[in-house]
């Protein structure tokens, strides 16, 4: 099993790069929109491989389900003459703050995987027999422990998909149009 | 009995034996035989996909004919069942037409990533005891994930053929698909609810010991086969195909063999639909006499044949009271279910 993992792991993590790379210099829009995605689906790849589950899953259904169809719907509105990056990528020229950009998140990101305290998380195999499930710790404390939280959130969210109804309808039209209110 | 009924299980169990003898043989690692078991379930997955595609089309068509009271294909092999691999040969033979304005690699690509999603989802699917390839703990939760990608390849299509018809009705395969997912995932969680597992194999072993869990969900079963044939795109909620206002929507500017990959991904999306409800609301693989594998085919074909049952009974509805049927009426039904099912699991426990 040793050598499927790692095998698994090699070729995931490749394509990932690739398709990571390919997001950033394709020039076609929506051709950039596939690597995403693609790249989206290799890191859902990589949980399944290290037997996280239900993250694998998460992950598919939330970001290359349902967040890649927001981005490919906004896309769409976008004229398809134009969606070569050149007239679309407002940024490009501007060297100096893309740079500075780059180079904040970059190095935000390495200082958080350089200053996380990794605890020893038992890996692949050493789970299997003697811990429960992997949700039920999950549902734990999203269900008990931390309810009030989830809940409000739960409002915020409910909240903003209203808002955001009320914000796209146009009012003297919201009493005829039930198509839109539907839709 | 016993050897007939896990006679995959053994097949298995024996190239997995033949695989260690010849690693052994060549002096290499034995772990190399998980790696080429990967690859024989692979092939036995697409294996399935073609025969059921194969199967179910002329199927279809047979039923169709029966519905309408007429022969339906009788020509080609005995009593026409072999108008299908006709068909096949016909369409790999055919020009294959590429619109000159279409994003030409999107055009091939959506063709052939259609057929990914279903076969990532019948790898999940328990055929017998122990014949699922991929036996997952959360069995459920993958099998959802990767249906959800079957929307995108259709998409794509629509986007990658440079044509307001196809655009039009990859536009609604995303509203359709996005909507009924919601009463889908409701509705299996009210399943799972009862069960008390994620596991697909473990869910059967549930209605194995108790009973089908079609009997004491039959509004999330009901739910559950409405909101797939809306997943599948079928007939009466076909609408990204609408002949009769899209001229073939998606599948305008497809022919010859990448629309034959389209039809056939579209037979094997049922079969996974059809599969997954064997296996939640009617018992799976179990049943007396007849081996586990045989009752769910048996059981497949049964709601297969209720698939195109109503495609050939009911008329297209409207775009807008698709979606309005699923948001005002299946989602606001699903979530009463839920509760009902968690108040009464509370006072039984």
């Amino acid at each position: 099993m040793q050598i499927l993992q790692t095998l698994t792991f090699w070729a995931l993590g490749g394509l990932l790069l690739l398709f990571a790379l390919g997001t950033l210099v394709f020039r076609n829009m929506i051709h950039a929109f596939l690597s995403f995605i693609a790249a989206l689906l290799c890191v859902a790849g990589v949980y399944f491989s290290l037997q996280a589950d239900y993250l694998g899953g998460v992950q598919v259904i939330v970001y290359a389900g349902s967040v890649a169809i927001l981005i490919v719907l906004a896309l769409f509105l976008i004229n398809r003459r134009s969606g070569d990056m050149a007239h679309t990528n407002k940024w490009r020229h501007k060297w100096l703050g893309s740079t500075f950009a780059a180079v904040l998140v970059g190095g935000c990101l390495v200082g958080t995987i350089l200053y996380t305290h990794f605890t020893g998380w038992p890996l692949m195999g050493e789970t299997a027999e003697n811990s429960p499930l992997p949700y039920t710790e999950l549902t734990d404390g999203l269900l008990n422990q931390y309810v009030i939280a989830f809940e409000a959130m739960a409002m915020l969210l409910l909240a903003a998909l209203v808002a955001a109804i009320m914000t796209a309808t146009e009012p003297e039209k919201a009493e005829n149009s039930e198509q839109g209110r539907v839709a | 009995m016993e050897f007939i009924n896990n006679i995959f299980v053994n097949i298995a169990g024996l190239i997995r034996w033949v695989f260690d003898w010849l690693l052994g043989l060549l002096g290499l690692p034995l772990g190399l035989t998980d790696v080429l078991m990967v690859a024989v379930y692979w092939v036995a997955i697409v294996i399935v996909c073609v025969l059921c595609a194969l199967f179910y089309v002329i199927w279809e068509r047979k039923l169709a004919g029966y519905i309408q009271r007429r022969p339906g294909p009788n020509r080609l092999g005995p009593n026409g069942w072999l108008q299908t691999i006709g068909d096949a040969i016909k369409l790999v033979m055919k020009e294959d037409i590429v619109p000159d304005k279409a994003d030409k690699p999107v055009h091939l690509l959506a063709a052939l990533l259609a057929f990914v999603p279903p076969m990532l989802a019948l790898a999940a699917i328990p055929f017998g005891e122990g014949m699922a390839a991929l036996d997952l703990q959360l069995g459920v939760v993958y099998v959802i994930a990767v249906t959800t990608l079957a929307s995108l390849p259709v998409l794509l299509a629509g986007y990658a053929s440079n044509n307001k018809y196809s655009l039009v009705g990859g536009m609604r395969v995303v509203n359709q698909a996005i909507s009924y997912e919601v009463p889908q995932a409701f509705a299996i969680l009210s399943v799972i609810m009862v069960a008390g597992t994620f596991n697909l194999t473990e869910i059967v072993h549930f209605q194995q010991q108790h009973l089908w869990l079609v009997c004491v969900q039959p509004l999330a079963f009901v739910i559950y086969i409405i909101s797939a044939v809306a997943e599948c795109n079928r007939a009466p909620f076909d609408l990204p195909e609408g002949e009769s206002e899209l001229t073939a929507g998606v599948f305008t500017e497809y022919s010859g063999m990448r629309y034959a990959l389209f039809y056939l991904a579209e037979y094997c999306n049922m079969f996974v639909a059809a599969g997954l409800a064997t296996t939640l609301f009617l018992g799976g693989f179990s049943g007396p006499f007849l081996p586990g594998w045989l009752w769910f085919i048996l059981k497949t074909f049964v709601i297969m044949s209720i698939f195109i049952w109503v495609r050939w009974t009911l008329p297209r509805v409207r775009a807008d009271y698709v979606l309005r049927f699923c948001w005002k009426l299946l989602v606001p039904l699903t979530l009463l279910n839920m509760l009902v099912t968690g108040v009464v699991l509370y006072i039984l426990a």
